[in-house]
């Protein structure tokens, strides 16, 4: 039996249709009752948006009909779907329907935003198209650098781009950057017959890219597959919101409110909550998941008394993420961030040219953003203050409209409910007569004319973990096919990822872009494999021991350069997990003068842990954790210019202080509710 | 892929005058496992090659609809997802969700990921080892009423999408 719950059912049966009574727009004598998208566009322009034929009285005569090539287009490596569905339609897929229907079926299609969202926000438009957002540029360089297959600036994104008025003197921007697209069939064999081991491992890699990369931003619109991770595409991807099971809930009578994949309702907001910026960031560095106190696990075992989210999500079974590492005790060792426990959400924070762009193509989003904790917060000698025209605005320049000065007190109002958060000011808690306790003034006040502020970023101290993948592990076999995220076309190659552990309680400093010293999420410890036709591993191996005999344990070869044998990256980041609690002094800086002490905080400044041991198939195996040989030297490249160690006067003399705790003046989170 | 609009439903209905078609009709419970997008259901043909769903940056799974009979729709309901291999067990996941009722009176659930258990397929090669494998596919519904339906699909796996 196969069989189709039909939306036309739903048509015939609750569509008053060819109503008479109905001036205007015929389109709502059938979507009577339809949310009105936006207050600018008259609720019975529909065509303004959507296209079609405004004066028809039939669906058939209506609508814009489906595209005769539909079902080619849509080939067979989706799902089943009824005539016409390309919700799940990958980039190439959507460039290849007419641009009619593409803007018939979501209007903020970038392909359509010309004639839609763009003739009155032409300027955001021509911006975001171009954005990170857009071009996912920010997965690409840095594997390919590590991989010494090119230099810190973009060539790949998950689409083309180009920028007819790009400035080379602006950092970290490129002209132009090209798809990433999986190296054909033929070229993959011919390396194979070659055994060209530097071709096979380029191979490996960015097929890795462009068949994992690609489904998360904004041309396309993603699997759509699964509870938590629905949505449009274009600038409705961020600006009409879905549930999470991807259901209509509005009062559209012909819009089916029992099968997905509708937005919640007929219509357009910037009150955009962090769970939809969670559907596509809930991968890469997981900021959508940690900032709301979720940690991946799945792929690690399972803390034994962990409390997990027990719904399949994300594409993943019901487990796989972890709220609470130990229910037994009266803390949440994994906690939401502090800004989101409050209210706040991704939106309060990332306006403007942070999720639209500058125009530019930027290499990362590192270098597209310009948001600082000091933009809001000030920093120890000063409170943040607006300018002439009360206007907050980031060092950038970028204005913050959410925040506003009440009598005084910086005031932030939440885009997406409204309410009002003071924002705390470190330089009003640390004046005379301010409230800052003992060991934030020891912390953060001004020795001198120096505080810990000026060389280390605020979330350095200010974050309650951070999540580090041990022993990412790449596979490429040649045996399988598998679906590119660019043109939804199988080809030869089927790449995975996994992990061997991770840590919780790791804490690696670095230098960051502007020079401070901030924690470091090595999330690049990849070791690839790749197994040709046959099902021979032609690059990776068994793994060796310390004495370099092989071990009954396979693992992948290390990425290469000319100055690194072991290319792990180390990228200064903030992983969203702010806390009011900071760290303590002894993260960075020794309680007493033992060899074990100094072990222990010498491997936060990157001399290694011994704790976590990769096995390598070319030698000894290789610190995790490691990025500064003994005597200082680097080990490894940094994908991101400006950034590397922490430099070695700034942590010499790190090192050579002796402290001792004070308690924390601030409690532990409570346990995940 | 056969089609029901409503045109064409007319004539059952007609004829199937006496049957409730309500999703809450007092019916034994029965459950059918398939697979679609939007409003598409195609169920599971015995032996038929399923794609191994990828998860993003790891994790697999088999992507799984139900259309449902006689278990409340419209409310949370136990759901257990399960995978054997040759009669063995070789994933267990336990978990809620919600039968939504369609108007011909099923139920349907989507989105759901059947899986293996990662202690026993803890990396990419114990996965792709399972390519060509015939897996049975089992979820049991449970609602409120302690009324269960299991339903089961014989399917061989492709380690390919």
């Amino acid at each position: 039996m196969k069989r189709l719950l039909s939306v036309f059912a739903l048509v015939l049966a609750g569509c008053p249709g060819n109503n008479p009574s109905v001036s205007g727009d015929q389109c709502v004598g059938c979507h009577v009752g339809i949310e009105q998208m936006m207050p600018t566009i008259a609720e019975d322009s529909c065509v303004v948006c959507h296209g079609g034929d405004r004066d028809a009285r039939t669906l058939e005569e209506a609508h814009v009909p489906i595209p005769a090539n539909w079902a080619d287009v849509r080939g067979t490596a989706l799902p089943p779907a009824p005539p016409g569905y390309i919700r799940d339609f990958m980039p190439a897929q959507l460039d290849q329907l007419p641009l009619d229907y593409v803007q018939f079926i979501n209007p903020g299609d970038m392909r359509a935003v010309d004639r839609t969202c763009g003739v009155c926000h032409a300027e955001i438009v021509e911006t975001w198209t171009s954005s990170v957002m857009t071009t996912n540029a920010g997965h690409y360089m840095p594997t390919r650098h590590l991989a010494g297959l090119q230099d810190q600036d973009a060539i790949y994104a998950a689409g083309p781009a180009v920028d007819p008025d790009c400035d080379l003197s602006i950092e970290g921007t490129v002209c132009s950057v090209e798809a990433m697209l999986p190296q054909p069939e033929a070229q993959v064999l011919q390396a194979f017959e070659d055994n060209d081991a530097d071709a096979l491992q380029e191979i490996g890699w960015d097929h890795y890219l462009a068949k994992s990369c690609g489904d998360c931003h904004a041309s396309g619109f993603g699997p759509n597959d699964s509870p938590h991770r629905y949505r449009s595409a274009g600038c409705t991807s961020c600006h009409v919101l879905y549930s999470s099971d991807g259901l209509y809930q509005g009062n559209d009578p012909v819009i089916s409110t029992t099968t997905p994949v509708h937005p919640m309702r007929h219509e357009v907001t910037t009150a955009i909550p962090s769970e939809q910026c969670a559907t596509c960031h809930f991968q890469g560095g997981r900021i959508g998941l940690l900032f709301r106190g979720i940690r991946e696990g799945g792929f690690s075992e399972t803390p034994e008394f962990a409390q997990t989210w027990d719904e399949t999500a994300y594409g993943h079974t019901p487990g796989f993420y972890v709220l609470d590492e130990d229910t037994r005790n009266d803390v949440d060792e994994t906690p939401p961030d502090l800004h989101y426990a409050a209210g706040m959400h991704c939106a309060d924070c990332h306006v403007g040219s942070d999720v639209h762009g500058t125009g530019r193509i930027y290499t990362t989003a590192k270098q597209q953003m310009d948001l600082r904790c000091e933009d809001c917060h000030g920093t120890v000698r000063e409170v943040a203050t607006p300018d002439a025209s009360g206007v907050f605005r980031t060092e950038g320049g970028r204005a913050l409209p959410q925040l506003s000065s009440v009598n005084g007190t910086v005031v932030l109002t939440g885009v997406v409910d409204g309410a009002e958060h003071v924002v705390k000011q470190p330089a009003e808690l640390l004046a005379d007569g301010g409230s800052g306790s003992a060991a934030m003034h020891r912390a953060m006040g001004l020795q001198g004319d120096w505080s810990h502020t000026d060389s280390l970023t605020c979330d350095t101290c200010h974050t309650s973990y951070n999540q580090v993948c041990i022993g990412c592990h790449v596979s490429f076999d040649a045996r399988l096919s598998q679906v590119d995220d660019q043109t939804g076309e199988p080809s030869m190659g089927f790449v995975r990822g996994s992990r061997q552990t991770y840590s919780l309680d790791t804490v690696l400093l670095v230098q960051n872009t502007d020079g401070r010293v901030q924690t470091s999420v090595p999330s690049a410890h990849a070791q690839l494999t790749v197994v040709d036709p046959q099902g021979d591993r032609v690059i990776g191996g068994p793994a060796l021991d310390e004495q370099g005999q092989p071990t009954d344990q396979n693992r992948g070869v290390f990425r290469k350069t000319a100055t690194s044998d072991a290319n792990i990256g180390f990228p200064p980041f903030f992983q969203h997990t702010t806390s009011a609690k900071p760290r303590t002094c002894s993260t960075c800086h020794r309680t007493e003068d033992t060899p074990e002490e100094w072990a222990r905080v010498r491997g936060v400044y990157g001399f290694g842990t011994g704790e976590f041991m990769l096995p390598h198939p070319d030698g000894p195996p290789v610190d995790a954790l490691q990025f500064l040989a003994e005597d200082g030297t680097p080990l490894v490249d940094w994908f991101h210019r400006d950034t590397g160690p922490v430099p070695a006067l700034m942590r010499d003399r790190a090192l050579a202080i002796e402290v001792t705790d004070e308690p924390p003046a601030v409690p532990a989170a409570p346990p995940h509710p | 892929m056969r089609m029901f609009s409503g045109a064409l439903a007319v004539p059952f209905l007609v004829l199937g005058a006496c049957k409730d078609t309500s999703c809450d009709a007092d019916v034994p419970p029965e459950i059918t496992l398939g697979q679609g997008a939007s409003s598409a259901f195609e169920p599971f043909e015995d032996g038929q090659d399923i794609a191994l769903t990828i998860a993003p940056q790891g994790g697999m799974g088999i992507s799984v609809r139900a259309l449902t009979r006689g278990v409340t729709t419209d409310n949370l309901i136990d759901l257990q997802l399960i995978t054997e291999i040759d009669g063995e067990q070789t994933g267990f996941f336990e978990t809620n969700g919600i039968l939504t009722c369609q108007e011909d009176g099923y139920g349907l659930l989507w989105g759901q990921v059947v899986g293996f258990n990662p202690e026993e397929f803890p990396d990419v090669d114990a996965l792709l080892a399972l390519d060509g494998e015939q897996v049975d596919v089992i979820v049991i519904a449970t609602d409120e009423q302690d009324r269960t339906a299991e339903g089961r699909a014989t399917v061989t796996l492709r380690v390919s999408r």
